[in-house]
């Protein structure tokens, strides 16, 4: 396990930048709105109750307007508070504290808007005393004392180590009191405490002054020590959620502003405020950034993603900073499907217009390489551009869905998702693979639910012939390692990170990290018959250790309940589990996966990187897609079909001037490189040639290789998944310098025009050159040749000139064109 | 024969038994007139004197053999035969048939040896013998196949007058058989065949052939294909058939890849829906496919049932069987079992009106009663009860289901419950577990002790009933999911088989005439313990076997065969029984075969995946080598923690003189060897290094020597005659006494002697270890000493530090030669020189010269302990005023 950066990750915050800075070059158009000249339709505050127990609760109320133009406007200051009984609480600007035990209610107007908040004192008169895990944990967190470039790294820093953003308080607890005994705490003179002085700055810091010596951070840590540093009694609460407010804000223009709320949850039921204390961060500090108090202030044009994270748990809040000012007219087009519903409401959010819609030579092009990885032939150009139904994209759509081609290419996907390959460590035999494959082709082509599927996966028990879907568990044998990949490829998410510490920017804990793990940790493996088969049964006994607690894991679903595992098949349970409408990821995993593959984008992104900070660009969308797909009952075919009909995947290429930058929201259709396998297949059918790939009977296709150790250069080179890691970043679809000279001067063009003799065909049939031309055009690019150029190429087969080496030179040339390379 | 070790594929014409070489005729007076005496002496004087035989009288032999001169030419005749294929690979049973075996090194081939029944040779003719490039690569054979012949494998060696070569299979069936005719590889373009025939063929790369047969509406097709079973592989690569039926419009009617009856190979049958064309698809299952990947497939209507119930009866008995799985339903048969228990493999087959399955089921021929489970029994109360002992024979028919048998046994009998399904080649993956009838407490339970099948063996804790629950392990079921299970009070049980001298190379006994040829046996002993020896009553004229009586109760145990001078060149598959031969233990009858599992296919990590089991094994007698060897027995014995160099002599052929590689048969417990000694050309003696552990057995072992050589292109191989090897206690211990010395200077370094055995005359003792540049001269050793002195000189640059393994060397004469002692283990250290005196030190007074002035005067020092070392050193500096 590894984890490059316990900071935040850098290529997500790049990513969003990149969002950002593409947003805030669109051009504006259209009418001018503002806040300004906008009505108030809605008011909210936060929080939605007030609970104040114990003399040292206190809490902030946050005030936010929403206008007709859809921007909001942090109006906390601006409104008027009313408190209905003056012997509960007080008020001290934005914020309440507690006088006595009762009940009363806050009372906030704005411009005759008014939202009441009912407030509830408990033990008013009593002080809580300052805890360990409650008070002085978060402080590390707060003051990036616990972060990995810290004394969060593994072997600390300067002497001292706290476990990684708080995963173990009770090591933490012990390094700090029992550790270089009357340093870290000096319980006779707290204030010359190096836990007081160094993050303070009273003495030399490496990591500097972290907090003023009077701030109540401080203040906390000294009355800790002056306490007698004392543990916290065994049922002490602990905080089991956090909300952070407002969830979503449209900030009007640089220099607006907009505090954050965060409030914790505990175990016991209470709830206190702990902006102060949580830490913040911003996906976009250019459109909106954050200070430590929670205070955001807008930016340049974009979109942001800000987070709070306190103890464990990381929450965010979507923020979006239009110019001030901004003109737009949303074009207001039909949708075809609810698809297009969700793109256009995100799009006319952030003020983009959609583009056109592509022609048909376009669209047969595209779903074909999309649908069934091939171009359409000659023959099925001219059916579709003679057909003149309106409903003709409909129909090919249904066509190509049906086709065999359709099936190998997802088979090909899953054979990626699965890892398929021969050999490595655990010597997995050439026909575990091809019965795995086989086993893969039978699901897909009988279109078995995705959710059974998956089902037969994770609860297979057989021998890795006779029930080829147990190969999941012989391809990766370590336990954990199979809960990574089970997460990573059925619910999108990488937990590797919480094997080792709590996750750093997801909600996952160490804790549920082996609860999870402990689903696989009964899996019996025994020597088939055959020495290359394995047979995967239940064991119906063994536990995996939590390395931190040395307990045993019980098996808790991620992000869900704890079964009865008692007597049964934990795999069973969980696949039953993991694999229904319960599971939240699985479905919306699934949609994302396959809403990539016809944008070249995940709603998510990457598909297999869901986590809090790193939400989905269009989350209605992401979450419509998995109502749809739990609605057909897990039928991908079927949700395909939706995404292909709608206007979204059919729209252009060509940007217009809102969208011209954008590159997330689906304005327009993306110029995509065709991936590594169909571009061979794809260059083997233009040529009318077979390749012949080790292990597969003559003329099969590269998309039906089933193992991934089985390769060539040409597929290498365009990036063919090795499938070594459950990974979506295996499958490389960037276009290199190396996959054009391939092209250009590698044996398989040249080698293939050659040997596939469809220029001779064409000339046996003594067809005039320009036909011939004209010919190659719809083969390779599926449209005919514009007349300029033909009349380019016109000189070429000019009287006396060789026709054959020029029609070459022309055939080359197209497989060598981005056109061709090129899904667009 | 005793001495004339001579082993293994001589070209060499030696000396005929008949009285002179072969090629050049030469009587050789002197050897026969020298040598066959001394031999016939030997073998008498062993015969009456046995292991007390005089040392000196072998002693004196073996130099006397080295008289004997081995004045004969030498043949370059071929040697180590390899047998690669045959064409065609099968026939049909009732017929004759022309056969080519190729290999290389066939020249000289004199017969085909067929381990199995059924098939006789009666034509064999090497071919191309005159053209010197092809010759010895290809031999024809006219095979005769009786009609009652048994189905399936006939396996083969071929012979050559200097070797014998690899097992090959061929295949015989019922059916008329035709070749593959390519290209067939396409849907389109099928090879046509007549249904009820056999068509041989082979798979290459990424290959698929496709055969086509017409069929009638309800005529029950069946395919059977003979693949994997040929035991053919490329390196790691074998091929793994895969078959499948399709029907006209390219719909699979049924496939297989593999079923447990017929192993990876595979069989399919369909009812034909309708009149017409049926395609039969034959594949690799992951396409693999190369050279070897040979076939012999089977089409038609014959029966094809997948499983027999039971699978097992008494030796003559007549029984009712019902075969299982065919696809027009089960067939019930009344068979007649042989009279005699075998252990070679008996099978059934099943045969009706339309024709006989192409392969046999396994059948156990064992004096047990059968017992029939009787639905229900899936319940421990319901169980189907059975006598002790017995066999519970059933079918785990459907998903779940479990079965219960009960028996009745007596407090402490020993019982062994072992269930045969996978080795029945039934589909299921048995799991059994024992209980307590009364209350259902497990005894004892098993899943994969035999392989794929198990067994528990139980001692019964009271008189009462016990009940064996039987089921699957994945809780599978299937009609055909068919065993039994032996009850049986615990028999002790026995065999052998040779172990492997060098990785994936399996010991062949091959004897040049004259000579040996050394095995050595892995004994296992099931149920007791005890001294085990060898017999065969059918090993080639001129042949005897011989284990050593040293060996008989270890785990292995050493086996030469040797075959007399006049022995005549033959090879018999000898079935050679190992059996209790245990004077403690004279009323104790146990036997067991010696088998060979002879590895066909070997995948990855030494996985065996095809092999033959040989229950009788190939004995050969060869032309003689073209040298002989013998051990000059030690005159000594070998001490624990000692060492000795066995000194092998050899003669040579004249005009022969290649390097002969030599390697002890088997070490005697405790003892090592060096495993690349050579006699080197030119040389006729050479010398073994043999080292003894600290803790090796105290006893005498006969050794005996394999001998290795090149000639004409191949290896010859033979085993010495044995030779008493004793391994004894030290003669003498020692103690070191811890030393230091200091750069530059000499320190007394004391041994004490600890003698446990007397001997005559000196010992050289020579103190090793010591560290760079110190020396210390050797000393001689009386019986009666109880110390050694050792002066250690270091020199200046002797490198400072602790050498902590010094040891003593030491040579004890005894009958003429010594016996070499390893004995210590001491500590040295070496200092720095002490820093100089202070310049204030006044110098000593000459009138109080230092106590050690005086003790060196007062002659020979006492030698002292380190302690006293140390105590001296400080007077020494109290004295200097220090």
């Amino acid at each position: 396990m590894s984890c490059p950066s316990p900071e935040f990750p850098v290529c997500c915050c790049r990513k969003l930048l990149r969002q950002a800075l593409a947003l805030t070059a669109c051009v504006v158009a259209a009418s001018f709105t503002s806040a300004g000249a906008s009505d108030l339709v809605q008011l909210h505050t936060y929080p939605g109750e007030i609970k104040l127990t114990t003399r040292r609760a206190s809490q902030a109320v946050l005030v936010q307007g929403v206008y007709s133009n859809g921007l909001t406007r942090d109006l906390t200051s601006q409104a008027d508070w009313k408190i209905s009984q003056d012997n509960i609480v007080r008020r001290e600007g934005t914020r309440l504290l507690p006088v006595g035990d009762g009940k009363c209610e806050l009372v906030i107007s704005v411009d005759g808007q008014t939202r009441r908040i009912p407030v509830t004192v408990e033990r008013a008169g009593e002080d809580r005393p300052v805890s360990f895990k409650l008070d002085v944990m978060p402080i590390f967190m707060k003051a990036g004392c616990n972060t990995g470039s810290c004394h969060g790294a593994a072997r600390g820093k300067d002497g001292f180590g706290l476990s990684l953003f708080g995963y173990d308080p009770e090591g933490d607890y012990f390094r700090i009191t029992r550790e270089q005994l009357g340093r870290r705490v000096n319980l006779a003179v707290p204030e010359a405490s190096m836990m007081v002085e160094k993050p303070a700055g009273a003495v030399p810091h490496t990591g500097g002054k972290r907090y003023e010596m009077d701030s109540p951070m401080n203040q906390v840590m000294v009355e800790w020590i002056r306490n007698g540093t004392p543990h916290d009694p065994e049922n002490v609460a602990h905080c089991v959620s956090i909300d952070l407010y407002p969830r979503q804000a449209v900030l009007d223009g640089a220099g607006e502003t907009q505090q954050l709320l965060v409030v914790a949850t505990y175990s016991d039921g209470t709830v206190r405020d702990v902006t102060r204390l949580a830490a913040f961060f911003s996906s976009n500090d250019v459109s909106a950034q954050i200070s430590e108090t929670g205070l955001v202030t807008a930016g340049e044009r974009g979109e942001a993603f800000v987070m709070a994270r306190f103890d464990v748990h990381t929450q965010g809040s979507q923020f979006l900073t239009l110019p001030k000012g901004l003109k737009y007219a949303p074009n207001n087009e039909e949708p075809a499907n609810y698809v297009d519903e969700l793109v256009n409401a995100k799009l006319k959010k952030i003020r983009l217009n959609p583009s056109e819609l592509c022609t048909d030579e376009e669209f047969l092009r595209r779903a074909s390489i999309d649908l069934i990885g091939l171009v359409p032939t000659p023959e099925e150009y001219t059916a579709f551009m003679a057909d003149k139904t309106a409903d003709k994209r409909t129909k090919k759509v249904d066509e190509l869905l049906g086709r065999k081609e359709f099936t190998e290419l997802w088979v090909a996907k899953w054979s990626e998702w699965l890892m398929m390959r021969s050999g490595g460590q655990n010597q997995i035999s050439d026909k575990s693979i091809v019965l795995y494959y086989q086993w893969l082709v039978d699901q897909v082509a009988n279109n078995v639910p995705t959710n059974e599927m998956v089902r037969s996966i994770l609860a297979s028990s057989g021998g890795t012939f006779s029930n080829p879907c147990t190969n999941f568990y012989e391809l990766e044998r370590n336990q954990l390692k199979v809960a990574e990949n089970v997460a990573q490829v059925f619910m999108g998410m990488r937990i590797q990170c919480a094997q080792c510490h709590n996750h750093p920017f997801d909600r996952w804990t160490q804790d549920e990290y082996y609860e999870f793990a402990a689903f696989f940790s009964q899996i019996g493996r025994k020597r088939g018959e055959d020495v290359r088969e394995q047979v995967i049964f239940n064991r119906g006994g063994g536990e995996v250790k939590h390395p931190v607690t040395g307990k045993n894991a019980v098996p808790k679903f991620l992000g869900g309940a704890r079964p009865d595992v008692a007597g049964k098949d934990r795999r069973e349970v969980l696949a039953n589990w993991l694999a229904s409408p319960e599971n939240p990821f699985f479905a919306r995993n699934f949609a994302n996966r396959i809403w990539h593959h016809f944008f070249g984008i995940g709603i998510v992104e990457p598909v297999d990187d869901v986590r809090i900070s790193n939400p989905p660009s269009n989350p209605e969308l992401l979450d419509a897609l998995a109502e749809k797909f739990t609605a057909y009952n897990y039928d991908f075919r079927k949700l395909v079909r939706d995404i292909c009909l709608s206007k979204t995947y059919q729209r252009s290429t060509r940007r217009n001037e809102t969208n011209a930058t954008d590159e997330l929201n689906f304005a327009h259709q993306s110029v995509r490189r065709i991936k590594a396998e169909s571009m061979l297949d794809i260059i083997s059918q233009v040529t009318q040639t077979r390749d012949d790939f080790s292990k597969l009977p003559a003329g099969a296709r590269a998309v039906q290789i089933a193992d991934g150790n089985i390769s060539t250069y040409f597929l290498t080179t365009f990036g063919r998944a090795k499938r070594e890691t459950a990974c979506s970043c295996e499958v490389r679809m960037e276009p290199t310098l190396s996959q054009a000279l391939h092209l250009m001067n590698g044996d398989t063009v040249n080698t293939k025009m050659i040997q596939g003799g469809v220029l001779k065909q064409a000339l046996d049939a003594k067809l005039p050159p320009l036909e011939i031309v004209d010919n190659l055009y719809v083969r390779c690019l599926s449209r005919h040749a514009t007349p300029e150029e033909l009349n380019t190429l016109k000189p070429l087969f000019a009287d006396g000139a060789d026709v054959s080496k020029a029609l070459e030179d022309v055939y080359w040339a197209l497989l060598n064109s981005r056109e061709f390379l090129f899904n667009h | 024969m005793f001495r004339t070790g001579v082993q293994e594929m001589s070209p060499c014409r030696f000396l005929a038994a008949a009285g002179g070489c072969r090629n050049c005729g030469s009587a050789c007076p002197v050897w026969q007139a020298v040598c066959q005496a001394e031999i016939m002496e030997i073998c008498l004087l062993r015969r009456g004197g046995g292991m007390l035989w005089n040392l000196r009288t072998r002693l004196r032999v073996g130099l006397a053999l080295v008289i004997g001169l081995l004045s004969c030419c030498v043949s370059a005749q071929a040697s180590q035969p390899r047998f690669q294929h045959l064409s065609p690979l099968s026939a049909q049973r009732g017929t004759e048939v022309d056969v080519i075996l190729y290999g290389d090194q066939l020249a000289d081939a004199e017969e085909v040896l067929l381990y199995d029944s059924g098939m006789k040779v009666v034509a064999f003719e090497p071919l191309d013998a005159g053209d010197e490039k092809k010759q010895g690569k290809r031999v024809k054979v006219r095979f005769q196949i009786a009609a009652d012949c048994p189905l399936g494998a006939q396996r083969m060696r071929i012979r050559t007058r200097t070797g014998l070569s690899d097992l090959k299979n061929f295949h015989v069936g019922a059916l008329p058989v035709s070749a593959e005719k390519e290209p067939n590889t396409q849907f389109e373009t099928p090879q046509e065949i007549a249904l009820n025939t056999s068509v041989e063929g082979r798979i290459d790369r990424e290959d698929v052939d496709y055969y086509v047969i017409e069929a009638k509406k309800g005529q029950r097709l069946t395919a059977e294909i003979f693949g994997q079973r040929f035991g053919r592989s490329t390196g790691p690569s074998y091929f793994d058939p895969y078959l499948a039926i399709l029907n006209a419009d390219r719909f699979e009617l049924a496939t297989n890849d593999d079923t447990p009856l017929v192993w990876n190979d595979a069989v399919v049958s369909i009812i034909a829906p309708a009149d017409g064309k049926y395609f039969v698809q034959v594949r690799d299952a992951s396409y693999n496919g190369d050279g070897q990947a040979y076939y012999v497939l089977h089409v038609g209507e014959f029966p094809r049932p997948l499983a027999v119930l039971p699978a097992g009866g008494r030796p003559g008995e007549k029984l009712k069987v019902t075969f299982l799985g065919d696809i027009s339903g089960p067939i019930e048969r009344e068979v007649t079992l042989p009279s005699q228990i075998s252990e070679e493999n008996f099978g059934l087959d099943v045969s009706d009106d339309r024709g006989i399955a192409p392969s046999q089921h396994p059948f156990r021929v064992v004096d047990l009663e059968n017992v029939m489970e009787q639905e229900p029994n899936n319940q421990r109360n319901l169980a189907t009860a059975g006598p002790l002992p017995g066999a519970f024979n059933g079918v785990i028919g459907e998903k779940g289901d479990i079965d219960f048998f009960r028996f009745a046994a007596k407090k402490d009998e020993s019982v062994t419950v072992e269930v045969f399904a996978r080795r029945i080649r039934s589909g299921l993956d048995p799991v059994i577990s024992v209980h307590q009838a009364s209350d259902g407490k497990q005894l004892g339970s098993d899943d994969d002790s035999r392989g794929v099948d198990c067994a528990v063996k139980l001692k019964v804790p009271a008189d009462g009933e016990y009940v064996v629950a039987i089921r699957d392990h994945l809780h599978r079921g299937d009609p055909t999911y068919t065993y039994r299970v032996e009850v049986t009070r615990v028999q002790p049980q026995l065999h052998a088989e040779p172990v492997e001298f060098a990785r994936y190379t399996q010991q062949q006994i091959i004897i040049p005439q004259g000579a040996g040829s050394g095995i050595v046996a892995n004994i296992q002993r099931r149920e007791f313990g005890g001294a085990v020896n060898f017999r065969s009553p059918e090993l080639p004229p001129g042949v005897r076997l011989e284990c050593p009586e040293g060996w008989r109760a270890d785990g292995t145990a050493s086996v030469v065969f040797y075959a007399d001078e006049n022995a005549p060149l033959s090879g018999r598959y000898s079935a050679i029984t190992a059996f209790v031969d245990d004077p403690k233990q004279p009323n104790l009858k146990v036997e067991g075969e010696l088998r060979q599992d002879v590895l066909m296919i070997r995948a990855n990590n030494n996985d065996r995946v095809w092999q033959e089991r040989m229950h009788r094994l190939p004995i050969v007698v060869t032309e003689k080598a073209p040298f002989k060897c013998w051990i000059e027995t030690p005159p000594v014995p070998v001490v624990r923690g000692g060492s000795f160099n066995l000194i092998v002599h050899c003669e040579k052929a004249a005009g022969w003189d290649e390097e002969i590689r030599m390697q002890l048969l088997q070490n005697p417990p405790g003892v090592s060897s060096n495993g690349s000694a050579k006699i080197p050309k030119g040389a006729t003696q050479g010398v073994i290094a043999i080292n003894a552990s600290d803790k090796a057995a105290e006893r005498e072992s006969q050794i005996a020597v394999r001998c290795t050589a090149r000639h004409a292109g191949g290896d010859y191989e033979l085993c010495t005659a044995f030779a008493p090897i004793r391994v004894e206690e030290r003669y003498l211990s020692f103690e070191f006494a811890q030393g230091a010395v200091e750069q530059g200077k000499e320190t007394p370094y004391l041994v004490k002697v600890t003698k446990r055995k007397d001997f005559e005359g000196e010992a050289n003792v020579q103190l090793l270890g010591l560290p760079a540049n110190a020396t210390a001269e050797p000393l001689k050793l009386k019986k009666d000493m109880t110390e050694l002195l050792f002066t250690i000189k270091a020199a200046a640059n002797t490198p400072v530090g602790m050498s902590q393994n010094v040891i003593c060397r030491v040579e004890v004469p005894e009958n003429g030669s010594t016996i070499v002692h390893s004995l210590g283990s001491g500590r040295l250290r070496v200092d720095k020189p002490a820093p100089p005196p202070k310049a204030s030190t006044p110098a000593p007074n000459a009138s109080n010269p230092p106590p050690a002035a005086v003790a060196k005067a007062a002659a020979p020092p006492k030698p002292l302990s380190r302690l006293e070392q140390l105590r001296l050193q400080q007077q020494e500096r109290a004295g200097k005023g220090e």
